[in-house]
């Protein structure tokens, strides 16, 4: 499928705006979509036994950039799970343990705008300032439009090469 | 923030956390409960029935109250145990089947879960390319010393700036945050503090027994507690239409209560116990230099008086403080050296129901008494000691080492109390189908034991703490610990022993006591009445002393271990600058001194009074002794009071040990001039009482005032107690003397004095308890309260309805009553058939009887076996049953007897009566017809 993986552009753009998290990308991308999806999607700290307690939550651009784009990979690819049925319907996925990558197909102008705004939103809604929000917005916008590199797919993190990616 | 900076503080290391003992008591508390929570599960539908059968058997009333079907139980006890170990209970080994299972599933949880959590983290070495991260937390570790390293990992979806540790002690795993790696740039005071905090559970070895316990909370609540609930709720139905029902509600209701109190409690003990060691964590990381802005977290909102209520409700609940607690505790480490209410209410709830539930299960399998009461006693007064020992302890220490007044722990120990009472009421042993017990008003006591307990235990840490100052408060434990573990043993042991009897409602009248000892021992003695009822009064209580095997010990502990202190004492002052030293011991023993000349006096006085009252006729003889004897009690118990009353006005600050101390001292200076003066009786004319001529009279002696050693020095302890609180009450203040305070380094020559002193005391003391324990090893074991009960008059007769009276009936057959009447019927054909036997083959019309031996014999431990079961529940009944097991008994006798004589004539008489007894048989089983159609 023609398109660029939404791994691969939240790396890059972490690697842009908030190298810090580059560690964290690269754990990530050990995982299923799914899976990070699921987990990025927490808001809250978790109380654990022999923790530190729970206490301030850092806004990560990681989780803001990954949420968007998986969004719009879903939707792109027609899978936005509204309802039972696609909850269901991931459940299975998870369930058969099929590898989901999701990918970012080529956008046009308009979609590439609402990516942009909904980094934006997103962001703030995870504590990043409007100026952050924006910075990490316009550097995901540019990487979308460069697109996948020459040869179709971009060859590069996956679910089983977490270990493969180093600081850019 | 400038008083917090000012005030005194120590390193709170300098006493024990007392952390594991409260993990343990936890642990302890599910392996227990899972006996009994699984009984449900464990017991057929016939054996649940036989639960309330067995009593109905007995012939009880279940509309009755407790008091009458406790009397029932009692007066039945062996027929009711072999009841329920035969038709209610399941084998012996079978409940204990369930704790093993338990350990099995939590050792399953507790290897899954470091696997579980694992699952959704990476290694650090695969994110942290340029190794700065992995460097950053190996030089943390260097820094503290930490022997071995932990295997970290990293949580990248995790956004708080946390960090987490688990797996076990000696391979542990940090787990560090998304959010914690991707601030440590920025912010790096905050990801040292974390990351010292979790390395600082680690070398505090806080992993396994945390994750332990968890471990085990998980399996019990899955593998127990949900399968257990779920069987009770099934059976509720029916239970409900059962016309019993009003009779089983409170024990169903409870046991519900019980498994929801269960959890609540688990919960609530992890959560406090698990903050504690956060704040160890938090104190150890400040320690080794985290910097105390790590500890920042987002401002909590302004709220309200509601909302803060409901918050520091949740507080409760949850495994860290909140962050304003932790905050000030690194400025102050002064709140882990608080007695605080909530440890003390739930470790009094726990040991409770500790105590409870293993006594229960010895008492349902007849191991329960005596020596084992007492073990199960000291089981559970270790892991109170463990916990609210450690507790007090640590907060005299802390007051002590900083300055501050120690604390008298009343407060802590009456949350105690509470604790254990509410654990007793939960635990239902006072009840059997009441809602609360008889008395319940009883169970003040036990408020005021745990009160007493704490207020012991902080009295010897103050003296101990005081004399040994300089020395690790932690060895001073070694000593303290143990010592009140046997302490509360006591009181454990002898409330279940007789205690709980108040409680339940006693089933003794004094007036019942007081008939049976005018009708078997004294003859009627009207103008001593009053002496008589006292001695009545006073059976139970000695009774309910004698179910505890080391009373004495645990009387000699509670004076002696704080005596002791004084002989241990440094040479120089106390041990903060302003803290005042011990006060000189003469202000405790002295006053006892004076107790036991004072006792001498009274003895005196006894023998001058009793002299004229010397009786003329041989049955007098038997009233005079036991009107001697009560007066000598009088005499050594009474001088005490004045004693008490004196030291404790004398010791301000150390009024209960005080009081103990010149309690015991008078008791025992005034039974050896009892032993003299009682032995020399008849020696002085005008005293003479028992003797009649002047000679060495020390056996007879002892064998009068030893009785009263026992009975003497526990009562002496309980009113040094009264005494302290009386004297303190009234003085309400106490002001501490400066003069002693301040007082000068004491002379070489006064510590040996002093040593001296304590070490005669002691050596009396110990010999006094050793001789006695000694002697109660010995002694031949109490007759069974089967047996006992028979020797007092009966309970009047109840009437019960018909119905009632047809499930009694009933029961009587079902368990036992139907079996043992075929059996003599099987029993009488064999020595039929083996009389035939010698007919048949008879040769000169002489019958050989001796084949009827063996028949007789088993006829006769038939008798023996219908004696032990249950009276028939119903009069008339009854009647017949007792005739009928009176003829086999005498019939099998005879028989036996003939046999062996070879007398034919005793045969045949011995033959009849066994005819005899088989229509008494025919004529009970008619009755028991009519009472119960279609039964037999």
């Amino acid at each position: 499928m023609p398109g660029i993986r939404v791994r691969d552009v939240v790396r890059d753009v972490v690697a842009e705006v908030a190298e810090q998290e580059l560690p964290l990308v690269i754990g990530l991308s050990r995982f299923s979509e799914a899976v990070v999806v699921r987990r990025l999607a927490r808001t809250k700290g978790r109380r654990e036994t022999l923790g530190f307690g729970v206490g301030e939550v850092v806004p990560l651009v990681t989780a803001a950039v990954w949420l968007v784009l998986d969004q719009t990979a879903q939707q792109a690819a027609g899978l936005v799970v509204t309802g039972s049925l696609g909850r269901l319907r991931t459940w299975w996925r998870r369930l058969r343990r099929r590898p989901s990558v999701a990918v970012v197909p080529p956008l046009t102008q308009e979609q590439l705008r609402e990516v942009h705004q909904r980094v934006i939103d997103v962001g703030g809604r995870r504590g990043l300032s409007r100026r952050q929000s924006e910075v990490v917005a316009d550097a995901v916008v540019a990487r979308l439009a460069l697109g996948a590199p020459t040869g179709g797919e971009v060859r590069a993190l996956g679910p089983d090469d977490g270990a493969a990616g180093g600081r850019a | 923030m400038t008083a917090i900076a000012i005030r005194p503080r120590i390193d709170e290391r300098t006493v024990t956390a007392g952390t594991t003992p409260r993990f343990a008591l936890l642990i302890v508390l599910i392996v227990v409960s899972s006996v009994d929570l699984m009984r449900t599960l464990n017991s057929t539908a016939d054996q649940s029935l036989a639960w309330w059968g067995c009593r109905l058997a007995a012939g009880v009333d279940p509309a009755q109250k407790d008091r009458t079907v406790m009397l029932g139980e009692v007066s039945q006890a062996d027929a009711y145990h072999d009841c329920m170990i035969r038709y209610a209970l399941p084998p012996w080994w079978q409940p204990l089947g369930w704790p093993v299972l338990l350990a099995v599933v939590a050792l399953l949880v507790f290897w899954v879960l470091p696997r579980w959590k694992t699952r959704r983290t990476v290694p650090l070495a695969a994110v942290d390319h340029d190794g700065e991260i992995s460097w950053a937390v190996a030089e943390l570790a260097a820094t503290i010393g930490l022997r071995r390293f932990p295997r970290v990992v990293v949580d990248p979806a995790a956004a708080s700036t946390g960090a987490v540790v688990f797996g076990r002690d000696g391979r542990s795993v940090l787990c560090l945050h998304g959010g914690l790696v991707a601030s440590r740039v920025h912010d790096p005071g905050r990801f040292r503090a974390v990351v010292l905090h979790e390395l600082a559970h680690i070398d505090n070895r806080d992993i396994t027994i945390s994750y332990a316990t968890i471990a085990l909370w998980r399996a019990f609540l899955f593998a127990m507690v949900l399968p257990s609930t779920g069987m009770l709720l099934v059976t509720l139905p029916n239970s409900l239409r059962s016309p019993y029902w009003s009779t089983y509600a409170p024990a169903a209701t409870r046991n519900l209560l019980f498994v929801v109190v269960l959890c609540a409690l688990v919960y609530l003990a992890r959560s406090e116990v698990l903050r504690t060691r956060e704040i160890y964590a938090d104190l150890s990381a400040a320690r080794w230099g985290a910097d105390p802005d790590g500890w920042q977290a987002p401002a909590a909102p302004v709220r309200g008086r509601a909302r803060r209520a409901l918050d520091r409700f949740r507080d409760l609940w949850r495994t860290h403080p909140c962050w304003e607690v932790r905050r000030w505790a690194l400025a102050d480490p002064e709140i882990l050296f608080r007695v605080a209410a909530m440890p003390m209410f739930l470790t009094g709830v726990a040991a409770a129901l500790i105590n409870n539930r293993i006594w229960m299960y010895a008492k349902q399998y007849r191991l329960a008494g005596g020596w084992n009461d007492q073990l199960v006693a000291l089981t559970a007064a270790s892991l109170v000691a463990g916990v609210a020992g450690v507790a007090l302890w640590r907060a005299v220490a802390h007051a002590l080492l900083t300055g501050r007044p120690a604390p008298s722990g009343v407060r802590g120990g009456a949350w105690l109390g509470v604790g254990m009472a509410f654990g007793h009421l939960l635990a239902g042993q006072e009840v059997i189908s009441d809602w609360l017990p008889e008395s319940p008003y009883y169970l003040v006591l036990v408020v005021l034991a745990g009160m007493a307990f704490a207020w012991w235990t902080s009295q010897c840490a103050q003296v101990w703490i005081t004399a040994r100052h300089g020395r690790p408060v932690s060895r001073l434990l070694l000593v303290g610990l143990p010592s009140a573990a046997l302490v509360m043993s006591g009181w454990f042991t002898w409330w279940h022993g007789g205690g709980a009897l108040l409680a339940a409602g006693w089933p003794f009248e004094p007036d019942q006591i007081r008939a049976l000892l005018e009708r078997t021992v004294t003859g009627p003695a009207p103008g001593h009445r009053n002496v008589l009822t006292g001695v009545a009064a006073m059976i139970p209580v000695v009774a309910s002393m004698t179910k505890v095997p080391l009373i004495l010990v645990q009387v000699a502990v509670l004076w002696l271990v704080p005596l002791a202190a004084w002989a241990a004492r440094s040479s120089s002052g106390g041990v903060a600058p302003s803290a005042p030293g011990l006060p000189p011991l003469r202000l405790a023993v002295l006053p006892g001194v004076l107790g036991g000349i004072l006792c001498w006096d009274a003895v005196v006085w006894t023998q001058a009074y009793l002299h004229p009252l010397r009786p003329d006729t041989e049955q007098g003889w038997a009233l005079y002794q036991i009107l001697y004897t009560a007066w000598l009690f009088v005499a050594l118990v009474g001088p005490a009071a004045p004693a008490v009353l004196l030291a404790s006005a004398l010791n301000p600050r150390h009024r209960l040990v005080s009081t103990l101390i010149a309690a015991e001292v008078a008791v025992l200076a005034g039974f050896a001039g009892m032993v003299v003066l009682v032995s020399t009786d008849g020696c002085v004319r005008p005293l003479a009482v028992l003797g009649s001529s002047c000679g060495s009279r020390l056996p007879a002696a002892w064998s009068t005032v030893e009785l009263l050693l026992t009975p003497a020095l526990v009562i002496a302890a309980v009113c040094g107690g009264v005494a302290a609180v009386l004297v303190g009450l009234l003085s309400r203040v106490p002001r501490p003397r400066r003069g002693r305070a301040a007082a000068p380094a004491w002379s070489a020559g006064g510590t040996a004095l002093r040593r001296i002193v304590v070490g005669a005391l002691v050596s009396v003391a110990m010999l006094v308890t050793i001789s006695e324990v000694a002697l109660r090893l010995h002694e031949r074991a109490a007759p069974e309260s089967q047996a006992v009960s028979r020797m007092l008059p009966p309970a009047p007769a109840v009437a019960v309805s018909a119905e009632t009276k047809r499930v009694q009936i009933a029961s009587w057959e079902r368990y036992g009553g139907r079996g043992l009447l075929g059996r003599f019927s099987t029993e009488m054909d064999k020595l039929i058939a083996a009389m035939q036997v010698s007919i048949d083959t008879a040769s000169n019309g002489r019958v050989d009887i001796s084949p009827a031996r063996a028949a007789c014999v088993a006829i006769g431990g038939f008798g023996r076996d219908a004696e032990r079961y249950f009276r028939v529940p119903d009069a008339e009944g009854d009647e017949s049953w007792q005739r009928y097991i009176a003829l086999i008994r005498q019939g099998s006798r005879n028989c036996v007897e003939a046999v062996d004589r070879d007398d034919h004539t005793l045969f045949y008489a011995s033959v009849d009566q066994l005819e005899d007894a088989l229509r008494t048989g025919i004529v009970l089983i008619r009755r028991l017809n009519t009472l119960h159609p279609g039964g037999l």
